[in-house]
């Protein structure tokens, strides 16, 4: 079982620190994320049949990003005074929210320009778009499953989905990659 | 018709660029990520260890309660045997003497003798 378990979570591990790399813009948060899902996963689900290890591990995983935007937006909102009251009562701030992270030209000269831009537009998208774009598009879940990975309705994953593709699509350009 | 081709081309074309992006992690950061594949499953090993100190602890403990159920009735029936022994060495005794036997053969005359005049 142990075995199983190691050759799954090395399977896994590459495209879960992408996934939460794309999320928190940090390697290091990255790797926490990842480490603690692992952890979670064996701890709690290694009894389990090996299929079904796929879709907690995702859940973990989108819980443990969650969490870390919750922290993370909650340490902004104490350490920054210019956050606006409006969307701090809205309880939509979450669901909102978007990497600030660098998209100068600079940048997006270095390394592969198509996955740059890409990266790029994908942080750009508010949280639960992006998870949901990865998680349909990338590691090709159903709707049910991300929404269950999701812990929403299977109409919020179609509607987030279709967002997220609509929303890349005008920003990488017809004639991407 | 056109359009879901089109987002199909799309979703594709982003589906490789993600996967080619996993070539691209640095050496450095894949070891961190087997470190923490490695400390992730020491939690299943203590995980496992935890469960066979307790199926070790049970077993014992069933073992030991067994030996008990086991031992016990056959310790009470071997007590009666020690009189049986002692019985037994008695009449080994007893027929080994030869005045003894006699005495025992004339134990009626013994009686009537001590009735008569006693």
């Amino acid at each position: 079982m142990s075995d199983t378990l190691d050759c799954f979570l090395a399977e896994n591990e590459r495209q879960a620190f992408r996934m939460a790399q794309l999320a928190t813009g940090h390697n290091d948060d990255a790797l926490d994320i990842v480490q603690d899902a692992m952890i979670k996963l064996v701890q709690k689900y290694s009894d389990r049949e090996p299929l079904e290890w796929g879709p907690l591990f995702h859940r973990i995983l989108q819980r443990q990003i969650i969490d870390w935007y919750r922290n993370t937006s909650i340490k902004r909102r104490i350490f920054s005074w210019f956050v606006a009251d409006d969307e701090e009562s809205s309880g939509s701030y979450l669901e909102a929210l978007a990497d600030p992270t660098d998209t100068s030209p600079d940048r997006l000269l270095q390394g592969d320009q198509a996955m740059d831009l890409l990266q790029s537009a994908l942080k750009t998208l508010p949280l639960r778009q992006r998870q949901v774009f990865l998680l349909r598009c990338w590691q090709g879940l159903s709707t049910k499953q991300t929404s269950e990975a999701m812990g929403c309705s299977t109409g919020s994953v179609k509607t987030h989905y279709h967002r997220a593709l609509t929303t890349l699509r005008s920003r990488l350009g017809e004639t991407w990659p | 018709m056109a359009i879901e081709n089109k987002q199909s081309y799309f979703e594709q074309a982003a589906k490789q660029q993600l996967d080619d992006s996993l070539k691209m992690i640095d050496a450095a950061t894949l070891s961190k990520l087997n470190q923490a594949r490695q400390r992730a499953l020491s939690y299943e090993k203590k995980k496992r260890s935890f469960h066979f100190s307790w199926a070790t602890g049970l077993l014992g403990t069933f073992a030991v309660a067994m030996l008990v159920v086991t031992i016990l009735p056959s310790t009470q029936q071997s007590q009666p045997l020690v009189p049986d022994l002692i019985t037994e060495q008695w009449d080994v005794l007893v027929v080994a003497n030869e005045d003894e036997l006699e005495l025992y053969n004339e134990l009626d005359f013994y009686q009537w003798l001590d009735d008569v005049h006693g």
